[in-house]
């Protein structure tokens, strides 16, 4: 069987040719494109736009889900930039737990797959212990936060009731299924609205922090 | 088939290989990255080969972004940019551009609009931008968030203030012009008081600057409100608090009403029975809320501490606390005990030091006659200092108590010393040292096998051989100390180190050196390219680097390689002002002050003018033209100072000057030309060399003329002078302790038809030394020979308040026959002695002074006679300026021979004696 092709003129086997060619990744196309530069400054000590990348990338830090890649990165941003401040706070503390840091690593690879995971840190050129400083600023600021908070929020019986009342219940029941009675929960209550509290509390003291430092974000670097 | 269909068959299946042998190329070339070069921009325009160095990325490595994102973060770290971008081009082979931002640095700050605040107000509350700090948006944001708070506090409300920026084109500097729009100012309509106590704040609420009618000012209603506050302390209330309860603005008319509450808290009543302590000592305790024991405690230790300064060393304290409604009594029951005056200081069971040592040690002052030997309050601070004293030499158990005896002169306070077993270093061992030997690190260390056994040395030494390592040019050597018990007091100290990596300097990056040429900085260091990075070289060079006086602000920061091996040492400079103009103006007497009474004496005025150009040729050199102007001296000097001489490291000034001078004897006009050299020769040495030419013309002489004194004929001279300086005094303007020695030789040789043709020598040495905390000792001797041909202005004089304090200006020595002016001479013997005291405690810049002053100024050296001394004895008053003290004395003459006035003279000056 024979492909009846027509004729191919000779300036069209030759643009045919140039982009075979192209394809084939020829001589690298000569477009400038950026690749690392400073996304914000705070009290001095800069966050990069790799920093970003890389902490988006693993998982470290999460951006709101369905956003665009400029707010979705401004949103890690600013979370990168509420741990500087809060670690300018603890330094000259003890640094994370090393078996945390290991665990947080295996968790990601876990996420990832072993595959994607060796893939992600190809791109970035890094090796597994190079990650390893995102995740100690992550923990270490997980712990001051909890040590700060969490002894010196108190959670009343009143509240712990009105959470079995107005959540727990309406939404077991939403969901199909029988709400556990009230003594069987209500630590799992405590604990939820406790985290809650410390969340809005810590928030506001993060916020304090960030009022005094100075900061300076260059978000038009998120979106190159 | 025909041809052209063939062709065309052939053609696709080429391009089909091609496109499949080219994905797989693509595949195995996207595997290897290569960065083929990294150029470096500044501002994204001009390319800097030089600034390549801060990247510690080279041509040919693998295209890594986490590698190029610590390039970054390193070049951020010189603190020389504001921003760093990466741009790539290329897919296999990739094109690196770094384009830095230089960081902005404000330079002038202006303010414009209807600021209704003066500028010095407005720049007072400015601190996120001020002149000569780095500038920045968020910054700017800052300073205009600060001069609204300005405004607002003086009373307008909702001010606008808009930042504007100029920023240089050519220089890393911005102009700042703040726009101030005032906005609304209110009225004080009424001021309410609500609580408080009648009588007690009626005096300081008449005195409120805020107050109905006048403009509303929140920091005039805080200084009002703290007067109040203020008013309630005095009665009693310490713990008053005066707050804004309520404002309320009404726009229609433009007022704010006030309502001030007033909560006067406890009154807090404090007696003190048994002895005359003032309440003041003790009452600031007591404003704050505080625990009443510890209160109590701190007030108890402040009166004793007071008594024992008069001298009531056996005072004791018995407080206790009352409380009534609305009031706090505090009592303190005080028996001051005898006063006693210590007549010395005994260490009793102190064998392993003798008492000497131990009050050198402990800066314990030697007996003195009226004084005692120590104040009673510092008396109780010596058992600890003793303790101290012995753990440092090995005696971690001595245990010191006070003890008083009384002796036959006096009371004697006796230290029990209980020294205790002292503790002893068997070995000193240094494990794991490859790069230096055993002998370099004993240098090292002050822990020595047979010393004392001292933790505290122990842990410093283990500091300095980390330093060490790091002057050898070795980084992350890091040195644990531990120490071995014997049993028998005896320890084995090992030093276990673990040796960092030797760096070398790769490469040498300036910046910020805009007028200032690389050759003047690449002398200042004292490391070049290739060398160990040795950390004390760094250091010196950079101090270097300042003294040059061309630089505001000198970083050197060293961004360690990839490898750890190498280094780029990154100088940073911001070079300052250049030029400065200086302007002065004062009173002198034409006379010495024959009147206490200043009015009566003849006085004119004094002036002085200097221009300073600096950093001239961009070499550090300094241009500078001082003119100075009074009614007995007219000068003009310029000169042209250099940090080297002809390339050589010596400190170098050309001189040029014209003057005239008017002395007792004789005046004179000269012009002259002189080129000198210094250099520090040694820790607080100086050798200085100088070449001088000048001619002098007397315009009168009031002296009997001759070869060398005449008058109207110039006399020109030609010289060589070497002057050695040593120099160990705490502070030139104002010495507490150490000493300072001078000695000059100068050779004046005819030269170039010059007639000059003399040698002359001068030594002087001057001793300060403190006798406890109270007392200054200051000697001086000067000496001086001469011989030759030495005209009048070349000779030596002495007398009045910088050398003799019993004679005129100049008035020492021999004199004409005729006219009995000073004729000066050719030797010369002067020795000072000032004894200074400051007697008040609360005006420690005051002291009195008693002086003795020996001397006299000789013809000849063969005149030179230890019998023909004059003797001067004063006293009078110092005070310390940053200038140096201003003095007043008063001086008696004891043995004038001629006749001549002994005195009271007076003497008003400043600056040291001599």
């Amino acid at each position: 069987m024979y492909f009846n092709m027509r004729p191919i003129p000779r300036f069209g086997g030759l643009l045919l040719l140039a982009l075979a060619f192209l394809a084939a990744g020829g001589p690298a196309a000569a477009q400038e494109r950026l690749v690392d530069g400073i996304a914000a400054v705070v009290n001095e000590r800069i966050i990069t736009l790799v920093d970003v990348q890389i902490v988006e990338a693993f998982g470290i830090v999460e951006g709101p889900i369905g956003a665009d890649l400029g707010t979705a990165r401004l949103a890690i941003l600013q979370k990168l930039i509420d741990r500087k401040v809060v670690l300018d706070l603890s330094r000259g503390q003890a640094p994370a737990d090393p078996a945390r840091v290991e665990a947080e690593i295996v968790r990601i690879a876990g996420r990832l797959g072993e595959e994607e995971t060796r893939a992600r840190l190809a791109r970035f050129g890094l090796s597994v212990s190079d990650i390893r400083p995102y995740l100690e600023e992550k923990l270490k600021v997980e712990a001051v936060i909890a040590d700060r908070f969490s002894r010196s929020v108190p959670v009343n019986l009143d509240e712990i009731e009105a959470r079995y009342r107005n959540t727990y219940e309406p939404g077991e029941r939403a969901a199909g299924r029988t709400p556990k009675p009230f003594l069987e929960v209500v630590d799992d209550l405590e604990n939820g609205i406790r985290a809650e509290k410390i969340a809005v509390q810590s928030a506001l003291w993060v916020q304090s922090l960030r009022d005094q430092a100075e900061i300076e974000i260059r978000p038009d670097i998120l979106k190159k | 088939m025909p041809r052209s269909e063939k062709g065309s068959k052939r053609l696709a299946a080429a391009l089909l290989a091609l496109a499949v042998l080219g994905a797989g190329s693509a595949a195995a070339r996207e595997a290897e990255i290569r960065i083929s070069s990294i150029v470096v921009r500044i501002e994204a325009a001009e390319v800097r080969p030089d600034l390549r160095n801060l990247v510690p990325i080279a041509d040919g490595e693998l295209y890594l972004p986490a590698r190029i994102d610590a390039a970054v973060k390193q070049i951020y770290a010189t603190g020389l940019f504001a921003d760093v971008e990466v741009l790539a081009e290329g897919e296999t082979d990739v094109r690196l551009t770094f384009i830095l931002k230089r960081k902005l640095f404000t330079r002038k700050v202006a303010f414009s609009g209807d600021a209704p605040v003066s500028r010095k107000m407005l720049l007072a509350g400015l601190y996120a931008l001020r002149p000569d700090t780095e500038y920045s948006a968020p910054r700017l944001i800052r300073a205009e968030e600060e001069l609204r708070d300005v405004v607002r506090r003086e009373g307008f409300l909702n001010a606008r203030v808009t930042g504007r920026v100029n920023p240089d084109p050519e220089e890393p500097f911005v102009d700042l012009d703040f726009e101030i729009q005032a906005g609304l100012r209110f009225t004080v309509r009424s001021v309410e008081f609500r609580g408080g106590l009648d009588g007690i704040q009626d005096a300081a609420v008449k005195a409120m600057e805020t107050r109905s009618g006048r403009p509303y000012r929140p920091t005039i209603l805080e200084a009002d409100m703290a007067a109040v506050k203020a008013a309630y302390g005095a009665a009693g209330y310490p713990r008053a608090e005066v707050v804004v309860q309520n404002r309320s603005f009404r726009a229609a008319d433009s007022t704010i009403g006030l309502v001030l509450r007033v909560e006067p808290g406890e009154r807090i009543r404090i007696t003190i029975e048994g002895a005359d302590v003032p309440e003041s000592l003790v009452r600031p305790l007591w404003e704050e809320r505080i625990f009443e024991i510890w209160g109590l405690e701190q007030a108890e230790a402040a009166i004793l501490t007071h008594l024992r300064k008069k001298g009531n060393v056996f005072a004791s304290v018995r407080s206790n606390v009352e409380r009534s409604p609305g009031e706090l009594h505090i009592i303190h029951q005080v028996a001051p005990g005898r006063k006693v005056r210590i007549e010395d200081v005994i260490f009793d069971g102190a064998a392993a030091f003798p008492a000497g040592e131990i009050r050198r040690e402990i800066g314990l002052p030697p007996a003195l006659p009226i004084f005692g030997s120590i104040s009673g309050d510092r008396l109780f601070t010596v058992p600890e200092e003793v303790e101290t004293f012995y753990q440092s030499r090995g005696f971690p158990e001595t245990r010191v108590s006070l003890q008083f005896r009384e002796g036959e002169k006096g009371t004697l306070a006796v230290f029990i010393v209980e020294e205790g077993p002292r503790q002893t270093v068997r070995n000193v061992s240094f494990l794991g040292t490859k790069i230096f030997t055993e002998d370099e690190l004993f240098g090292e260390v002050e822990t020595r096998s047979g010393g004392a056994y001292e933790p505290n040395r122990i842990r410093r030494d283990a500091e300095r051989l980390e330093a060490a390592y790091a002057d050898r040019g070795v980084r992350g050597t890091m040195v644990a100390a531990r120490a071995e018990d014997l049993g028998d007091g005896r320890f084995d100290v090992f030093f276990d180190l673990r040796e960092g990596r030797p760096v070398r300097i790769d490469k040498i990056v300036v910046s910020g050196n805009a007028v200032t040429r690389r050759d003047v900085i690449d002398r200042a260091l004292l490391v070049k390219e290739g060398d160990p990075a040795r950390t004390g070289l760094i250091r010196e060079s950079k101090h270097r680097l300042e003294r040059l006086g061309v630089f505001v602000e000198v970083k050197i920061e060293e961004l360690l390689s990839e490898g750890g091996e190498a280094e780029t040492l990154v100088v940073s400079l911001r070079e300052g002002q250049r030029n400065y103009a200086s302007f002065g103006i004062g009173v002198e007497t034409k006379n010495e002050p024959f009147e206490l009474e200043i009015w009566k004496n003849i006085l004119s005025p004094r002036f002085t003018a200097e221009y300073i150009r600096g950093n001239m040729l961009g070499r550090a050199n300094q241009l500078s033209l001082v003119g100075q102007f009074s009614l007995l001296e007219k000068r003009a000097v310029a000169s042209w100072e250099s940090p080297t001489f002809f390339g050589l490291p010596y400190q170098s000034a050309l001189n040029g000057w014209i003057e005239r001078e008017e002395r007792p004897s004789y005046g004179f006009d000269r012009r002259g030309v002189s080129l000198s050299a210094s250099r520090a020769i040694g820790p607080g040495w100086t050798s200085l060399t100088t070449a001088r030419v000048a001619q002098t013309t007397l315009y009168f002489l009031k002296i009997a003329e001759s070869e060398v004194d005449r008058q109207h004929f110039p006399y020109s001279a030609t010289a060589l002078s070497e002057t050695l300086i040593w120099d160990a005094r705490d502070d030139s303007f104002n010495p507490a302790r150490g000493h300072f020695f001078s000695a000059v030789i100068d050779w004046a040789y005819p030269l170039f038809k010059a007639e000059s043709d003399y040698l002359k020598s001068f030594i002087k040495f001057q001793y300060f030394r403190p006798l406890g905390e109270q007392i200054l000792l200051i000697g001086t001797f000067r000496g001086g020979l001469g011989m030759g041909r030495m005209p009048i202005h070349e000779r030596f004089f002495a007398g009045g308040s910088g050398s003799f304090r019993g004679r005129p200006f100049d008035g020492l020595g021999p004199k004409d026959a005729a006219s009995g002016k000073p004729v000066g001479g050719k030797a010369i013997l002067l020795f000072n002695l000032d004894a200074q005291f400051r007697p008040f405690v609360s005006l420690p810049n005051l002291s009195l002074a008693v002086f003795y002053d020996l001397g006299n100024v000789f013809s000849h050296r063969s005149d030179v006679s230890l019998a023909d001394l004059e003797n001067a004895l004063g006293f009078g008053l110092r005070y310390k300026t940053p200038l140096g003290p201003l003095r007043v004395d008063l001086g008696w003459n004891l043995n004038s021979p001629d006749g001549s006035r002994r005195g009271p003279r007076l003497y008003v000056t400043i600056g040291n004696v001599f």
